[in-house]
C-alpha cells in the first residue's frame, strides 16, 4: 500500500509536485516506443522458449518431431538462441534502454513515430531471421546464424536508437551523468559496431579461415558483454536506488567498474578457442581478458551490496526488487565462473560440454533475463498507467524460474564437468558418456518445463496489462502485503 | 506513522482522482506509479576500499606475467603457449608401446565393431571371440589390408555389409598394433602381430585390387 | 563523468582496440598462410572444397551439425582427443585456410569429426547413420535424419548405393533406403574430412 502521505498524493510540496509532472511527462512520450518493445520481446520470449523446449526434448528423445526436417536439432537450437538474444533479450533491452535515457537525461524521448517503427522492423528482422534458419540457410556461424542481411536493418534501427540517444544526452538536464547513462551509451554504440563488422568479417574475406573463429567468438562473447552486460547493468544501477531510496554506494567503484569492463570484458572471447587451431598468443590474451573480469565484476558486486545492505527486507516485497537482485547476484556468479572457466586447466575439462551451455544460461538468463523481467514490473506500470494485476502469478513467475533455473544450472553443470573428466579418459567408451548425461538432460526439460511455467505467467500478466486490466488497483502489486507502513518501504515498490 | 483514518482519505484521494481521470481522459494521466517513487538514484562518494585497490593490483602484475609466460613469442606459428620455456625433447623418437598405438588407432573401428567390440547385432561382426581375429595373424592382416565384402559368418549369424579397406590409409606399424591390440583385448588372447608380417602381406597382396570375399580370405596363405 | 565526448572515445577506443587485437592482427599474422605440398602424392593440402564436397560442406551446415560435432583436435596432453584417435596430430590454422566459414564447433555431444573420412571411410555407414543413428551406435542421443533418404521395399531398380536396413530397423522386410541428392553430398563431404597429413608447426 502506498499511502504515506511524505512521499505520494496531496501532500507534496510544489518542487515535488514539479518534478512528479516532468516524470509523467517523460513516461507519456516513452508510452509507445517502449510499450512496442516490450510486448515484442514477451512476444519473442514465448517463441523462444517453445523453441528451448522442443530443443531440450530432442536431446534426450532424438525421436521427438524428429521427421521434420525444419524441427530438426540443428535448427531448433539457433531458432531457439536468436529469438531470445534478438527477440527477447534485444528488445527487452532496447526498451529498457530508452525509458532509462529518457529518464536519466529527464528528456522526453524523441522521435515518436520512428521509435515505433524500428521496433515494427525490428521484430520483422528476427522473424525473417528465424524463417531463414528454418529453412536452412543457417550461417552456422554460433550466435549469428541468421542471414548477413539482417545487419541493414538491425544497422537502421540502431542508428535511430543512437540518434535518439545522442539528441537525449546533448539536451541532458544536468551536466553529470549518471553511471547507467555510461552503461547505455557504451552498449548503444558497442552493439552495432559489433553487428556490422562481425558479418562483414565472417562473410568477406576481410578475415579468412580460423581467424573467422576468433572474429566469431570476438563477437558472440560481446554481445554478451558488451550489449545485455551493460544494459543489464544499467538497470541494476538505476533500479536498486531508485526502489529502495539510496544512493548508489560510492561513484569511485562505479567509475573504475566501468572502465575495466570497457577494457577488459572485449578481449576474452578467444577462450572460446583454447585447444584450438590458432596462435598461443590469440588464446593466452582471451584469458587474460576473462581473468581481469575479476575487477569489474568485484567492483560492480561491491557497489551493489553496500548499496543495498540494510534494506533486503526490500526483496520481500518488491517484485523488481527481486528479480533484480537476483540478476544481479548471479551477474557475480557467472562472471566468477567465467574467469575460472577460462583457465587452461579448467577449460581442458569443460570445454565442448554441457558445463558450457548451463554458464551460458546462467548469463543471459539468470542474469540478464531475471534483470529485464525486474525492469519490466518497474517500468510497464509507468507506461500504462496500471498496476500487475496478480502478485500470485507474479510469485508463480518467480519462483518457477528462479528455481528452474537452479535445477537447468545444477544439472548440466554436474553433468558436463563429468562429461569433461570422462571425454579426457580415452579408456572411457565415447557412447557410455552419452548415456551418462541423459538423465541429466532429462532434468534440464523439466527445469526447462518450470520456466514454461514461469514465462506463461509472466505473459498473463504482460497480457492483462497491456488490456489495463487490474488498472485502478489502490495500490502497487507487492509480491506480500507490507505490515508496517514505514515512510522509506512506503516509496520502495513495484 | 499515519493513523489508519488518514490511511482511508488518502485512498479515497486517490480513487475519487480516478473517477475524474476516467471521465476525462484526455488530461496527463495521473500515473500514481510515478506520484509515489522514489526521487532518481544519485552517486554515494565513498572511497574504493584499499583491499579491492591491492588485489587489482595483484591481479595486473598476474596478467602481465602469464602474457610473457605463456605467448609462445607471439609467433602465427606457434600453438604450444609454453616453447619459450619448455625443454627441448629429446630428437631421439621414443620407442611407441604398441598397445598405446593400436587403442588409438582402434578408434578407426569403434563406429561399426564399437568400443567393447561386440559390434552391432545383425550389422557388424563383434571382435570379442571372433575366429577371424584369433585366428591366422596373416588373414587378419589381409583383411584389413583390403578390406571385406558380401555375407560373412562370425560366431554363428551371418552379417552382410562392408569393411572399408585399410592398406591406402594405415602404416604397417598402426595395421600390427591395431591388431595386437584387439587380439589382445576384449577377452582376446591371441599373440601379437609384428610390423615385419604386415608388410609381408602387403608385398604378397600388392596386385589386390579388391575387398575380399570370406571364401578368398579363408585360402589366403603367406607365400603359399 | 560530465563529459560525452571523453565517454564516446573510450567507448569507440576499447571496441577497436579489441578488434585490432583478436581479428586484425591474427589476420595479418595468418593471411600468408599457405597449404602443405604432398611430394609423393603430387598434391596441396588441405585439398579445399569443390562439387559435392563442396554442396555436402553446405547441408553440414544448414542441418545444424556443429551443434554437437566439433571439427579440431587438442594437441597431445591437453585433453585425450589424440588418445581417443580423433587425430594423429593438433589442428592448426593451416587446416582452415578454405574454410568458409570454419566449423570448429564448441560442443561434443557427438564425436569430433576433423578426420571422420579417414576414420569411417564406409559410405554405407554413413547412410546407415544418418538414417537411424542407432542402428551404428547404440545408445546414441543423434536425431535420425530420415527426411535424407527414400525406403523401398522391392530390390529392383536400385542404385548402387542403396543400403539394406538390418531386419530390426525394418518396416516391412526386406528394406533399402535409398540417399537423396543430399544425403550423397553430405556422406561426400563427411568422407572428404582426413586431417592427417603432417604439417610443420604442429609440435
Amino acid at each position: 500500500m502506498d499511502t504515506s502521505p511524505d512521499t505520494s498524493g496531496p501532500s507534496a510540496t510544489p518542487a515535488e509536485e514539479r518534478e512528479r509532472l516532468t516524470r509523467i511527462q517523460i513516461d507519456r512520450s516513452c508510452r509507445q516506443a517502449v510499450v512496442w518493445y516490450y510486448a515484442s520481446a514477451v512476444f519473442w520470449l514465448l517463441v523462444g522458449t517453445v523453441l528451448a523446449l522442443i530443443a531440450s526434448i530432442k536431446m534426450h528423445s532424438p525421436g521427438f518431431l524428429a521427421g521434420w526436417e525444419w524441427l530438426t536439432f540443428g535448427r531448433v537450437r539457433p531458432a531457439h538462441l536468436a529469438a531470445m538474444i534478438y527477440g527477447w533479450g534485444s528488445m527487452a533491452g532496447v526498451g529498457t534502454l530508452l525509458w532509462l535515457q529518457a529518464r536519466l537525461t529527464r528528456n522526453r524521448l524523441p522521435f515518436p513515430t520512428l521509435l515505433p517503427a524500428t521496433a515494427v522492423i525490428w521484430n520483422l528482422t528476427v522473424a525473417y531471421g528465424l524463417v531463414a534458419l528454418f529453412a536452412g540457410r543457417s550461417t552456422s556461424i554460433e550466435w549469428i546464424e541468421i542471414p548477413p542481411e539482417t545487419a541493414i536493418l538491425f544497422g537502421f534501427c540502431i542508428a535511430v536508437l543512437i540518434a535518439a540517444s545522442i539528441r537525449m544526452l546533448r539536451q541532458r538536464e544536468s551536466k553529470h551523468t549518471y553511471v547507467s547513462q555510461w552503461y547505455l551509451f557504451g552498449a548503444i554504440f558497442w552493439f552495432p559496431v559489433l553487428y556490422v563488422s562481425a558479418q562483414i568479417f565472417l562473410h568477406t574475406p576481410a578475415a579468412r579461415g580460423a581467424v573467422k573463429a576468433a572474429a566469431n567468438w570476438w563477437f558472440a562473447h560481446n554481445v554478451l558483454g558488451l550489449w545485455f552486460t551493460p544494459i543489464g547493468l544499467a538497470t541494476v544501477y538505476y533500479l536498486i536506488p531508485k526502489v529502495i531510496g539510496r544512493p548508489v554506494h560510492s561513484y569511485h567503484l562505479s567509475l573504475l567498474g566501468f572502465w575495466t569492463l570497457a577494457i577488459f570484458y572485449n578481449w576474452a572471447g578467444t577462450h572460446h578457442l583454447i585447444g584450438g587451431p590458432l596462435p598461443a598468443w590469440l588464446i593466452t590474451v582471451g584469458i587474460v581478458g576473462s581473468v581481469m573480469m575479476f575487477v569489474p565484476v568485484v567492483t560492480v558486486a561491491v557497489n551493489h551490496h553496500m548499496t543495498m545492505v540494510g534494506n533486503f527486507h526490500h526483496l520481500k516485497y518488491s517484485p523488481t526488487l527481486r528479480f533484480v537482485v537476483y540478476g544481479a547476484v548471479c551477474y557475480t556468479a557467472v562472471s566468477f565462473q567465467g574467469s575460472l572457466q577460462s583457465l587452461r586447466s579448467v577449460n581442458e575439462i569443460t570445454h565442448f560440454t554441457h558445463y558450457t551451455i548451463a554458464h551460458a544460461h546462467l548469463g543471459v538468463y539468470a542474469f540478464f533475463t531475471m534483470v529485464m523481467f525486474g525492469a519490466i514490473y518497474y517500468v510497464a506500470p509507468r507506461l500504462l498507467n496500471a498496476e500487475w494485476h496478480s502478485a500470485g502469478w507474479i510469485r508463480v513467475h518467480f519462483w518457477t524460474t528462479a528455481v528452474g533455473m537452479a535445477i537447468y544450472w545444477l544439472g548440466l553443470t554436474w553433468a558436463g564437468w563429468q562429461q569433461g573428466r570422462m571425454m579426457n579418459d580415452p579408456r572411457i567408451p565415447f557412447l557410455d558418456i552419452v548415456r551418462y548425461t541423459v538423465p541429466w538432460l532429462w532434468s534440464r526439460s523439466f527445469a526447462g518445463v518450470l520456466m514454461t511455467i514461469g514465462h506463461l505467467s509472466f505473459a498473463w500478466l504482460f497480457w492483462n496489462m497491456l488490456r489495463q486490466r487490474g488498472a485502478y488497483l489502490p495500490g502497487p502489486t507487492l509480491l506480500v502485503r507490507r505490515k508496517e507502513e514505514s515512510a522509506v518501504a512506503a516509496g520502495g515498490e513495484g | 506513522m499515519p493513523d489508519e483514518k488518514d490511511t482511508r482519505r488518502s485512498g479515497e484521494f486517490r480513487l475519487s482522482l480516478e473517477a475524474a481521470e476516467r471521465k476525462t481522459p484526455d488530461v496527463i494521466p495521473l500515473h500514481r506509479a510515478v506520484m509515489r517513487e522514489m526521487a532518481e538514484p544519485r552517486d554515494g562518494l565513498e572511497p574504493v576500499p584499499v583491499w579491492l585497490i591491492l588485489g587489482f593490483l595483484a591481479l595486473a602484475g598476474w596478467a602481465g606475467f602469464y602474457i610473457a609466460m605463456n605467448s609462445g613469442g607471439f609467433a602465427p606459428d606457434q600453438y604450444n603457449e609454453r616453447a619459450l620455456f619448455a625443454a627441448k625433447p629429446a630428437e631421439s623418437p621414443k620407442p611407441v608401446d604398441p598397445m598405446v598405438l593400436g587403442r588409438r588407432t582402434f578408434s578407426n573401428c569403434v563406429t561399426c565393431h564399437q568400443q567393447n567390440g561386440e559390434g552391432v547385432e545383425g550389422a557388424f561382426p563383434p571382435l570379442a571371440g571372433s575366429e577371424f581375429v584369433n585366428g591366422p595373424p596373416e588373414q587378419l592382416a589381409a583383411l584389413l589390408l583390403h578390406g571385406m565384402n558380401g555375407p560373412l559368418r562370425v560366431k554363428g549369424a551371418t552379417y552382410n555389409g562392408e569393411m572399408p579397406e585399410w592398406g591406402s590409409k594405415l602404416k604397417d606399424e598402426q595395421i600390427a598394433a591395431v591388431l595386437t591390440f584387439i587380439r589382445a583385448s576384449f577377452g582376446n588372447n591371441a599373440p601379437p602381430v609384428s610390423p615385419g608380417l604386415v608388410r609381408q602381406v602387403r608385398e604378397a597382396t600388392a596386385s589386390r585390387n579388391r575387398p575380399w570375399t570370406e571364401a578368398e580370405l579363408k585360402q589366403f596363405r603367406l607365400g603359399g | 563523468m560530465n563529459r560525452a565526448w571523453m565517454l564516446a572515445l573510450g567507448v569507440f577506443a576499447t571496441i577497436l582496440a579489441s578488434m585490432a587485437g583478436l581479428v586484425l592482427i591474427p589476420e595479418k599474422q595468418l593471411r600468408a598462410t599457405a597449404p602443405v605440398k604432398d611430394e609423393e602424392r603430387d598434391i596441396t593440402l588441405p585439398a579445399g572444397y569443390y562439387g559435392d564436397i563442396e554442396e555436402g560442406r553446405r547441408v553440414y551446415m544448414d542441418l545444424g551439425c556443429i551443434y554437437c560435432h566439433t571439427q579440431q583436435v587438442r594437441p597431445e596432453g591437453f585433453g585425450a582427443d589424440i588418445d581417443r584417435g580423433w587425430g594423429v596430430r593438433r589442428s592448426v590454422a593451416r587446416d582452415y585456410i578454405y574454410d568458409e566459414p570454419p566449423l570448429m564447433g564448441t560442443m561434443r555431444t557427438g564425436p569430433d569429426l576433423f578426420n571422420i573420412g579417414a576414420r569411417q571411410p564406409s559410405a554405407q555407414w554413413h547412410y546407415l547413420h544418418l538414417y537411424q543413428p542407432q542402428i551404428t551406435s547404440p545408445g546414441s542421443i543423434m536425431p535420425p535424419h530420415r527426411f535424407l533418404f527414400e525406403v523401398r521395399h522391392s530390390p529392383d531398380g536400385l542404385p548402387e548405393d542403396a543400403v539394406r536396413l538390418p531386419d530390426e530397423f525394418a518396416e516391412k522386410k526386406p528394406a533399402w533406403i535409398v540417399p537423396k541428392d543430399r544425403a550423397r553430398r553430405l556422406v561426400a563431404y563427411l568422407l572428404s574430412l582426413d586431417h592427417n597429413y603432417e604439417v610443420p608447426e604442429a609440435r
